[in-house]
C-alpha cells in the first residue's frame, strides 16, 4: 500500500497518518538555551547547522558513576570514550575534571587529548594501533590496552628503539568468552585476546617482565544481557586471579562501556511507536513512517523480520543504576558472592569507559528552514539547510520529534505532520524518517533543534567531500542568570572563571 | 483411573470458581482453568503434545533430533514427551531468566544452548536469534533437525482450539470473556476461535507485560509482531500488567484460592480482575469471565525473591551492634600496616579475615583465620569465640565493616582492632612492613 496524500490544512478530505509523538528527553541546559534568543543569533552568525555542546554536562554525567563505586566500596576510574568526538571543548573539559579519563584510539585522539591538557595518567590507549599511535602513547607513559598477544613484542621493540627504560603498564584486552554452564552461539568480534589463547600470554609476559608489567584485564562487549556481563566479569577476573597465582601484580578490571541511554521522554509514546510500526510494516494498521520503512524491520510470512536501525529510546534504567545492576549480580564460580563485594574485598579497581552516557544531554544540533513544500505525493515537506551526514550514528536513526523555534510568534495552528528533509541533492534525503507533528505551521528562517545529538550522533558522517558545510560547534555554559558561549575550539575551561 | 501412557493424562483440566469475596465482581463469575494440573506442570504440555503428534514415527525412524526456542514450560514439555520416545531433544533459547527452570530441565535430561540477547550495537545479522537460528539450522538439514517452533507453528492455536476450548465450551455453556497472557498466543487464540462458536460476542483480552519488565510466559505489546501466531483483531483488548503485579495476583490465588499458580497466572487473574471492574457495573446479567491457571509456583521461587524479599523475610536482619553510637565506631581501636607489623613480630594476634570465603581463599594477610562478616554477626550474637588474653585483628577491605566490630568487642573487655584503610592497606604497605610479618 502507498502513503496515503495528506491534504494540506483546511482540506481534510483523506485521514491524516495516524499522530503521533515522541517528545524529546531535554537536559535542562538543552531547555534553558531553547528558551533565549541567543540561538537564532548564534545561527545568524556562524550558520546553518550549527551543534551546540554543554561541556559541563559531562561532569554531572560522570557522578552517578562515581557514587555506584563509593556504594559498592570500590576504587572505580571513568573514561571517556573519544572515538566519536570531534569536540575539542568536551576533551578540554575532561582536562580539568579529575574524576574522569580519556580513552583513546588513534594517533590523532591521543594527541588531541594531550594538547588538550589532560594528562598521561589520565589516558589510555585502546584499539588497533600502528606504530606512530604506539610510539607517542610509550613517549607519555600511557596504559596501553593490548589488542593482540604480538602487541607486547612489538610495545618492547618500540621501547627499544626509543630509549624508554620505564615499566609500560598494560591492560589484556579479552574476548571470547565461553560459559561452562551455557552454551553460547557466539558471534565473532574483531578484537581482543580470545581466553583460548591465554597459555600464551604467560611466557610472553614472562619474557618481558622488565619491559611490561600487567595492570590488569579489560573487555567490551556487544550484548544488552546481563548474563553473559556475568559471565565476562568472572572469567576475567579467573583470569585475573590466574595472574596473581603466577606472581604478578595485576589490580584493574575495565569493563569497557555499552551503558544505554535515554532519548524518549515519555515511554508510552515510545512503546505507541514501536507497536504502530510494527503493526504498519504487518500491514495492520496505517503507514507511520516515510514510504511505510521499517527501519530494519521486514516481514515475512506476515511475521517482523530483522532488526532495527535505532536504539532503544525509552531505556528504563539510568546508566550508573545498569552498572549496579552488573555489581549486584552473584558470580555463579565465586561461590555466589555479588561481583560488587568481590571486586570491593579483593582490592581492585573497577574501570569504565562509557561514551554516550557521559555525553548523554551534552548537545543539540540547529537548522534553519529553508523552505516548505510537498513530496511527490503531496506529504508536506519541510527542506532544512543541513543534510542527513549532519544528523548520523552509524546509520542508527534518532527517533525523537526536533523541536520548532519559530521565526514569528503568531505561528497558525497545523494539524498535520512534516517529512524533515535535507539540502542534499540526492532522492529521499530524509533527516526523519517520521512524520513529525509541530501543532503549528513551519515557514521558512523558523529553526528547528534536535535534542541529544552530541551522543555520537553529531560527528560520524560529516565529510567535506559533499560541499556542504561542516556544522560549526559551539560551547554553551551557563553563570548567574547568563547563558556564555565560546567556539567549540576557542573553549577552555580554565579561562572562564576569573582568579 | 489407569492410564497406558503420560499423553493421556495431558488435558482435560477443571474449572476452579474464583469466590466473589476474593474477586469482588458483583455481576461476573469467574473461573480458572487449572492448567498447572497437566503432568508436566503447565498448559504448553498441550500444545507440546499436539506439535510432536504428527511426526512422532518419523522422528524415531529417522533418528531426528527435535528442537525448540523456548526458556520454560514449552522446553519441559517437550523434553518429557521427547524423552519417553527416545527422540532426542535440544532447546535453544535466549539466556534463562528464571533459574529453577533450568535446573528442572537439566534434571529432565535436556541438552541447553543459551544465547545472549540481541546485540545493543547495531548488528543486522545477530547469529544469536534463537527463532531464526533454528529455523535456519532446520532448513538447512530438514531431515535431521524439526524445529517445533511454537510461534509459528498452527499446531499450537489449533491444540488449544481441538481441546482446551472444547473442555471449556462443555463445562460452561456460555464465555462472555476469555482474559490470557499472550505468550505465543496459542492459548488464547486458539481456545477464543473455539468459544466464539457458541458465542460470537466473547470478547478476548490479552495481557501483556510492561516493556523492559519480565512475567515468564508473557510477551510485552511490541514483541508480539514477530510472532506468528498472533492475530492482533482476535483481541478486544490488550492491557499490560507488570511483575509486581503478577506477583500480586499469584500470592492471592495461592494464599485465597489454593491454587498454587505461577506469575503469569497471577498476571492473568489480576489483569482479568483490573479490567472486568472497570465493566461490573454495567453489565446487565450475570456474565462469565474464564482466565487461565497456566503453570505451578514452585520454579519461580528467586523470581518472586527478587523482586518481593519481604516475603521470604528477607532484608529485615537487625545488626548486632545497632545499639553502638556514631562515635563509638569512629573511635573503634585500630592498628595501621606498621602498627600490626610490630605486632605480629611481639605478641602475634589473632587475625581474622571478614571478607568473603572467595575473596579471602584468593588472597589474605598470612595466619589471617576467615570469619565472613554475616557469620561472624551470627556467632557473636550467642558467644565470642575468640580469647580474652590475645590481641584481635579484624581485617576487611577498606577498614570500614571493622570498626564496628572491633568497637563492639573493645566495649565488652576484648583487646579488639580494626585494621586501617583494611586490606588495601595492606597490600599497599612497603614490601619490607610484609616482609617482617611474613617471616
Amino acid at each position: 500500500m502507498k502513503c496515503q496524500i495528506i491534504p494540506l490544512a483546511g482540506s481534510p478530505q483523506v485521514a491524516p497518518l495516524e499522530a503521533d509523538r515522541i517528545e524529546p528527553l531535554l537536559g535542562a541546559e538543552s531547555s534553558a538555551l531553547l528558551d533565549t534568543g541567543l540561538l537564532r543569533q548564534l545561527v545568524a552568525s556562524l550558520s546553518s547547522p550549527l551543534n551546540v555542546l554543554f561541556p559541563e554536562r559531562v561532569s554531572e554525567n560522570v557522578r552517578p558513576f562515581h557514587e555506584t563505586f563509593e556504594h559498592y566500596g570500590i576504587d572505580g576510574r571513568v573514561f571517556l570514550t573519544t572515538k566519536p568526538n570531534r569536540s575539542s571543548s568536551i576533551v578540554r573539559e575532561i582536562a580539568c575534571s579529575p574524576t574522569i579519563g580519556v580513552d583513546v584510539s588513534s594517533e590523532g585522539s591521543l594527541a588531541a587529548a594531550l594538547s588538550a591538557g589532560v594528562p598521561p595518567s589520565r589516558i589510555e590507549a585502546t584499539g588497533p594501533k600502528d606504530q606512530g599511535y604506539l610510539s607517542l602513547a610509550l613517549l607519555q607513559g600511557i596504559v596501553i590496552n593490548v589488542d593482540d598477544i604480538a602487541e607486547i613484542d612489538l610495545i618492547c621493540a618500540l621501547k627499544k628503539k626509543l630509549g624508554i627504560a620505564e615499566k609500560t603498564q598494560i591492560l589484556v584486552r579479552l574476548s571470547g568468552f565461553k560459559s561452562p554452564r551455557n552454551a553460547f552461539a557466539v558471534s565473532d568480534g574483531t578484537f581482543g585476546v580470545s581466553i583460548d589463547s591465554i597459555p600464551d600470554l604467560w611466557p610472553k609476559l614472562h619474557a618481558h617482565t622488565h619491559e611490561v608489567s600487567l595492570l590488569g584485564f579489560s573487555y567490551h562487549l556487544n550484548t544488552d544481557s546481563i548474563e553473559y556481563r556475568v559471565l565476562a566479569l568472572e572469567q576475567t577476573l579467573s583470569i585475573l586471579f590466574a595472574a596473581k597465582q603466577r606472581g604478578y601484580t595485576p589490580r584493574v578490571v575495565n569493563i569497557g562501556g555499552g551503558f544505554r541511554i535515554r532519548y524518549a521522554k515519555n515511554t508510552y509514546e515510545w512503546e505507541n511507536f514501536i507497536v504502530r510500526l510494527k503493526g504498519s510494516i504487518t500491514g495492520q494498521g496505517k503507514a507511520c513512517t516515510w514510504n511505510r520503512s521499517g527501519l530494519g524491520f521486514s516481514t515475512e510470512n506476515g511475521r517482523i523480520k530483522g532488526s532495527p536501525r535505532f536504539m532503544d529510546h525509552a531505556e528504563p534504567l539510568p546508566p550508573a543504576d545498569q552498572l549496579c545492576a552488573l555489581l549486584r549480580q552473584e558470580l555463579p564460580s565465586f561461590s555466589a558472592v555479588p561481583a560488587g563485594r568481590l571486586l570491593s574485598e579483593s582490592v581492585l579497581e573497577l574501570w569504565i569507559e562509557p561514551g554516550r552516557a557521559l555525553l548523554d544531554q551534552v548537545g543539540l544540533t540547529v537548522a534553519e528552514v529553508l523552505s516548505v513544500r510537498r513530496s511527490e505525493q503531496g506529504h508536506p515537506l519541510v527542506v532544512l539547510r543541513m543534510n542527513r551526514s549532519n544528523l548520523n550514528a552509524f546509520e542508527l536513526t534518532l527517533l525523537t520529534d526536533p523541536i520548532l523555534l519559530p521565526r514569528k510568534f503568531s505561528a497558525e495552528p497545523c494539524d498535520h505532520g512534516y517529512f524533515l528533509t535535507g539540502n542534499l541533492c540526492v532522492a529521499n534525503e530524509l533527516l526523519t524518517p517520521r512524520s513529525i507533528h509541530f501543532g503549528q505551521r513551519v515557514a521558512p528562517g523558523d529553526l528547528i533543534a534536535f535534542a541529544n545529538t552530541a551522543p555520537y550522533i553529531m560527528d560520524f558522517a560529516e565529510s567535506p567531500t559533499l560541499h556542504q558545510p561542516v556544522a560549526r560547534k559551539v560551547a554553551v555554559w551557563f553563570r548567574e542568570h547568563e547563558t556564555k558561549w565560546a567556539l567549540d575550539e576557542e573553549y577552555r575551561p580554565y579561562l572562564k572563571e576569573e582568579l | 483411573m489407569i492410564a497406558s501412557s503420560i499423553h493421556e493424562l495431558i488435558g482435560n483440566t477443571p474449572l476452579l470458581e474464583i469466590p466473589a469475596s476474593v474477586h469482588g465482581l458483583r455481576n461476573v463469575r469467574l473461573y480458572a482453568k487449572l492448567e498447572l494440573l497437566n503432568p508436566f506442570g503447565s498448559i504448553k504440555d498441550r500444545i507440546a503434545k499436539a506439535m510432536l503428534a504428527p511426526h512422532r514415527e518419523r522422528l524415531q525412524q529417522e533418528n531426528a533430533v527435535v528442537v525448540e526456542n523456548s526458556s520454560g514450560n514449552t522446553a519441559k514439555a517437550l523434553q518429557a514427551l521427547c524423552s519417553i520416545d527416545g527422540i532426542p531433544f535440544s532447546l535453544v533459547s535466549g539466556l534463562t531468566r528464571v533459574k529453577e527452570q533450568k535446573d528442572i530441565l537439566r534434571l529432565m535430561g535436556a541438552s541447553i544452548e543459551e544465547v545472549p540477547n540481541a546485540s545493543d550495537c547495531f548488528d543486522p545479522n545477530d547469529p544469536n536469534d534463537p527463532q531464526y537460528a533454528l529455523e535456519r539450522r532446520a532448513a538447512e538439514s530438514p531431515n535431521q533437525v524439526f524445529f517445533t517452533s511454537q510461534f509459528t507453528n498452527r499446531d499450537n492455536p489449533r491444540a488449544h482450539a481441538e481441546t482446551t476450548g472444547i473442555e471449556i465450551g462443555a463445562d460452561l455453556p456460555r464465555v462472555d470473556f476469555l482474559i490470557a497472557g499472550v505468550g505465543t498466543a496459542g492459548s488464547s487464540c486458539g481456545t477464543a476461535d473455539t468459544l466464539r462458536l457458541a458465542n460470537s460476542e466473547l470478547k478476548l483480552i490479552g495481557l501483556t507485560a510492561r516493556r523492559h519488565d519480565f512475567i515468564p510466559g508473557i510477551r510485552s505489546a511490541e514483541e508480539l509482531w514477530e510472532n506468528g501466531v498472533f492475530r492482533r483483531d482476535a483481541y478486544h483488548q490488550l492491557l499490560s500488567v507488570s511483575s509486581r503485579d503478577a506477583i500480586e495476583g499469584m500470592v492471592t490465588l495461592i494464599r485465597r484460592c489454593g491454587i498454587p499458580a505461577g506469575p503469569s497466572s497471577g498476571a492473568n487473574f489480576y489483569g482479568a480482575v483490573e479490567y472486568l471492574r472497570t465493566i461490573d457495573t454495567e453489565l446487565a446479567r450475570q456474565h462469565t469471565a474464564v482466565l487461565f491457571a497456566c503453570d505451578r509456583m514452585e520454579s519461580y521461587i528467586s523470581y518472586v525473591k527478587e523482586r518481593r524479599p519481604d516475603i521470604f523475610g528477607l532484608e529485615s536482619r537487625g545488626k548486632l551492634w545497632h545499639d553502638l553510637e556514631e562515635e563509638e565506631i569512629s573511635e573503634a581501636p585500630a592498628v595501621n600496616a606498621l602498627q600490626l607489623r610490630t605486632l605480629i613480630r611481639d605478641r602475634p594476634p589473632l587475625i581474622i579475615d571478614t571478607r568473603s570465603t572467595v575473596a579471602y581463599s584468593l588472597e589474605h594477610l598470612p595466619e589471617a583465620l576467615n570469619y565472613p562478616l554475616e557469620d561472624l554477626q551470627r556467632i557473636l550474637q550467642t558467644s565470642v569465640p575468640f580469647p580474652r588474653e590475645r590481641a584481635i585483628v579484624f581485617v576487611c577491605q577498606h577498614g570500614v565493616f571493622t570498626r564496628p566490630v572491633a568497637a563492639y568487642l573493645a566495649k565488652r573487655g576484648f583487646e579488639a582492632f580494626s585494621l586501617e584503610g583494611g586490606y588495601r592497606a595492606w597490600l599497599n604497605a612497603p614490601e619490607a612492613v610484609k616482609f617482617v610479618a611474613n617471616t
